[in-house]
């Protein structure tokens, strides 16, 4: 395979993975959490973080624009300073959130499994898809994409919609919310991950279209996230911390889940499909961190992997803990690489590139400067 | 050139083989031999327009290629041929060499004729509607058949051969002007590079044109119709004609050709985009049904619908195997069966379906073995994998890893598979296109031809795809002339 070309991903796969990267993990536990500590405002707090991240996504896409980080022309301290940076927040985040998606796996899905089997089945299946590299990521999310917007449609289709939006009232912007974006932070800025793809221009969509595309991927994920943040507190007002796993337990927002089996299959197959990819692009982003010390070899997504579930397994155990970490001060390190270094990095290649008057590349496929054959078809990027 | 020297020579070159023809004949005064095989030539044509207006020739000294071409009557021309080694391998392919006495060179007549199967529909892909021929095993044959359907001088056909014993012929067959360049010369490269003793069918070269040699899936398409293979080269492809083999490559190939028929394109396109979606529902559930079943039964028997829960349980409850056993014993007998048929006489076969039928839907669930409901799932699972017959080989082999992974890890474990397996088909390329192409990419144009098929004049360029020089497929003057008809 080529490693050239391993990272080249279109704009609209892109958005998938941005989307993907930014919503698996809101649906789980995190709406328990934002309820406890803001109450019914709960949903102001991930309108807050969800424009934040948003923002940040179009900064990653900005940089990358100009190539993945390890093509970037960056000074060789910068580059390795960030690589560990990068590489310390993937690993933490993915043993973190995959903790949780196999805690809920675990206790929801069996009767009696070791949660250490899922894990291990689940890194496996990560591992392989780090290893093909962010190119056969994006596409596999956009195979898979149909199977969670059949997921969706069918909640739409037969959601229950009595919903009580009086518990959305009073609205008084207390500092809770600060309090909760705050201590949440881990749950937030799923898009540093994405910083080691590179886009190439469209086949499908150019300029106008292109921008249509993107406006409506933006406006989907906020009303996505925001409006399922809603829909909880309507359904469950402040009583919600003490409902675990949010939305994987549709199934009493949904008409005829119950009439389909006692437990929610579409949501659950869609949800596994889309905390596959969102832990495979931590992995993905681990391994390339690895690259930029090691240069390319074969095993290092199997060290990240192997890394993932010694932490998971070992470190973190169980949920409880996995809650104790991600809210103690490993949440501020988070939020330096992913806002603050993410932000930094954009306002240095920009400066740098717009300096050297180097175009906004996109590395297009036909590029000579990639050195690379440059392929006959649309097909390939 | 010794005369009898060189005729000794390829004689010995043949050993003790029996059917080695020579007939020595004086053309003039020049002592002169024939050396052909039998039953490769038509005698009666090489009598009536070699032999006898040579053996009526008087007075010549020398055999020379103008006297030759001039006496004899034949299409093909009178060829020179320098060599035994050369003249040996001429015989052995079938042709006819002529050696004389004081000619520095022989003579190759190709007078040619042997019996071959006639055209006929093929076994594999009948259709309601649509041409009804196939390839043969010949070459000449299946090349006229292309030719027939091209009638334009920018279809080429480049004749190269491999295997050592075999020699056998492969025409690689592209139009130029369409087929990239880049594409019809690393095939070549890559059939050139074959150093094998013998061809003796087309999946042979096959097999070396694949760019992930372990891969499940094939990477190759193939296909017994010629309208299929005319279809495939407008659309850029090249076609690869293995002498021998009635069936005929096509490459690149993209996964979702298998969910392609030629009927779709004779037949409505509602109808068409109807039949690939049946077809695509059926692959995917004919590959999944088993391991959901089990994945169901032995960890999340709370996702069954209470209904079907209670109405299985009656079934299943004295059933002495695991469901995962189970199931792989009845598909592991299933694939006994379907080997046996297909390898037995018809009437043998038959009879074994029969028994099969009885042995696995009566007797095995009456002495409680299997279950009721775990057989009708791998028959209907059978039967769905037919509807896509060029997967039949991987997606048989997935059934029984998806339905072992269910039996360990559960519902968990066959989604991760299936992301795995999906991942994997994402990774394979085949001739600088993605194997997923046109839905990973997505490539919105060529989704016209995908799933959903869009009415042919739709089709006003090649699909984005696959490498070809010319992307126009069709100018909108068809839509002129309606619009003026619809103005009159």
């Amino acid at each position: 395979m080529n490693n050239k070309l391993n990272d080249r991903i279109y704009p609209e796969q892109f958005l998938l993975l941005a989307f993907i990267s930014i919503m698996t993990f809101k649906v789980v536990m995190l709406a328990q959490y934002l309820v406890s500590e803001a109450g019914n405002e709960a949903y102001i707090a991930m309108t807050v973080m969800i424009s934040i991240e948003i923002m940040m996504c179009a900064l990653v896409y900005g940089i990358i624009s100009y190539g993945s980080l390890p093509r970037l022309d960056l000074p060789k301290g910068i580059r390795y300073v960030l690589a560990l940076l990068l590489f310390v927040t993937s690993m933490a985040k993915c043993a973190l959130l995959a903790s949780e998606g196999v805690s809920y796996v675990s206790t929801t899905i069996y009767d009696n499994v070791r949660w250490s089997y899922v894990c291990l089945a689940l890194m496996l299946v990560c591992c392989y898809l780090a290893y093909k590299g962010g190119k056969v990521i994006a596409r596999t999310a956009q195979i898979l994409f149909w199977l969670m917007a059949l997921s969706f449609a069918f909640h739409v289709v037969f959601a229950k919609t009595d919903l009580q939006f009086v518990n959305l009232l009073p609205l008084e912007f207390s500092a809770d919310i600060a309090v909760a974006c705050d201590k949440y932070l881990v749950w937030f800025g799923d898009y540093s991950c994405l910083l080691f793809l590179s886009v190439s221009k469209s086949p499908n969509a150019k300029g106008k279209r292109l921008a249509v595309w993107t406006a409506l991927a933006i406006i989907g994920t906020f009303v996505c996230a925001v409006g399922l943040m809603v829909i909880f507190v309507c359904v469950f007002g402040d009583s919600g911390a003490i409902v675990g796993n949010a939305f994987l337990n549709v199934s009493s927002l949904n008409k005829i889940a119950f009439m389909i089996g006692s437990m929610d299959l579409p949501t659950v197959c869609s949800w596994v499909v889309m905390c596959t990819i969102r832990l495979s692009l931590l992995l993905y982003a681990g391994k390339e961190c690895l690259k930029i010390f090691f240069g390319e070899k074969w095993w290092l997504s199997a060290v990240c992997a192997l890394t993932a579930y010694l932490l998971i397994v070992y470190g973190i155990g169980n949920l409880k803990t996995g809650y104790s970490i991600a809210t103690s001060a490993l949440r501020y390190f988070v939020y330096f690489t992913d806002f603050i270094a993410v932000i930094a990095l954009y306002i240095f290649v920009h400066v740098k590139y717009k300096k050297a008057n180097k175009p906004k590349a996109l590395p297009s496929p036909q590029n000579p400067a990639l050195k690379q054959i440059s392929p006959p078809s649309q097909g390939e990027e | 050139m010794d005369f009898q020297k060189t005729c000794d020579d390829i004689v010995s070159a043949f050993g003790t083989t029996c059917d080695l023809r020579t007939i020595d004949l004086n053309i003039g005064e020049c002592k002169s031999k024939f050396l052909y095989i039998d039953g490769y030539i038509d005698t009666l044509l090489f009598e009536e327009n070699i032999l006898k207006p040579l053996k009526n020739l008087e007075g010549t000294k020398e055999v020379t290629l103008s006297l030759l071409n001039e006496t004899t009557m034949m299409t093909t021309p009178v060829e020179q041929i320098d060599g035994v080694e050369k003249a040996v391998d001429l015989i052995a392919s079938g042709e006819i060499i002529l050696v004389a006495e004081n000619s520095p060179v022989m003579f190759k007549y190709s007078e040619k004729k042997y019996t071959q199967r006639a055209i006929s529909e093929p076994p594999v892909s009948t259709v309601l509607r649509g041409p009804r021929e196939g390839f043969v095993e010949d070459l000449k044959t299946n090349m006229f058949l292309i030719r027939r359907r091209l009638a334009t001088p920018k279809l080429t056909f480049e004749l190269l051969d491999a295997g050592r014993y075999t020699r056998t012929k492969i025409a690689v067959c592209f139009i130029d002007g369409i087929a990239e360049k880049r594409t019809v010369d690393r095939i070549k490269r890559q059939i050139k590079s074959i150093d094998i003793d013998g061809i003796v069918e087309s999946s042979y070269i096959a097999r070396f044109l694949e760019e992930n040699k372990l891969s499940l899936f094939s990477q190759v398409g193939s296909s017994e119709k010629p309208d299929i293979i005319v279809g495939k080269m407008l659309e850029g492809r090249v076609a690869i004609i293995v002498d021998g083999s009635p069936s005929v490559l096509t490459l690149p190939f993209l996964l979702y050709e298998n969910f392609q028929m030629s009927e779709d394109y004779y037949i409505k396109s509602y109808r068409a985009s109807m039949l690939r979606f049946v077809r695509l529902f059926a692959f995917s559930f004919s590959l999944l049904l088993p391991a959901v079943y089990v994945a169901l039964q032995e960890h999340q028997y709370q996702l069954f619908p209470l209904k079907f829960l209670l109405s299985s349980l009656g079934s299943i409850y004295a059933i002495p195997l695991s469901a995962t056993l189970e199931m792989l014993l009845i598909m592991a007998i299933f694939e006994i069966l379907n080997e046996t048929s297909i390898r037995m006489p018809r009437y043998v076969s038959m009879a074994l379906s029969v028994v099969g039928a009885i042995v696995l839907g009566e007797a095995a669930v009456s002495a409680g073995l299997f279950s009721i409901s775990a057989v009708i799932i791998v028959a209907v699972s059978t039967v769905g994998i037919y509807c896509v017959p060029d997967e039949i080989n991987s997606s048989n082999v997935l059934r029984f890893v998806f339905v072992g992974i269910a039996g360990v890890l559960g519902i968990v474990g066959v989604i991760l598979a299936v992301v795995a397996l999906i991942a994997y088909i994402c990774s394979v390329n085949s001739y600088g296109t993605s194997f997923m192409s046109p839905y990973a990419p997505a490539l919105l144009h060529d989704w016209q031809d995908g799933v959903f098929k869009a009415q042919i004049e739709e089709f006003e360029e090649r699909p984005l795809s696959l490498p070809t020089q010319n992307r126009t497929r069709q100018r909108p003057a068809h839509k002129k002339v309606r619009q003026d008809e619809e103005d009159k």
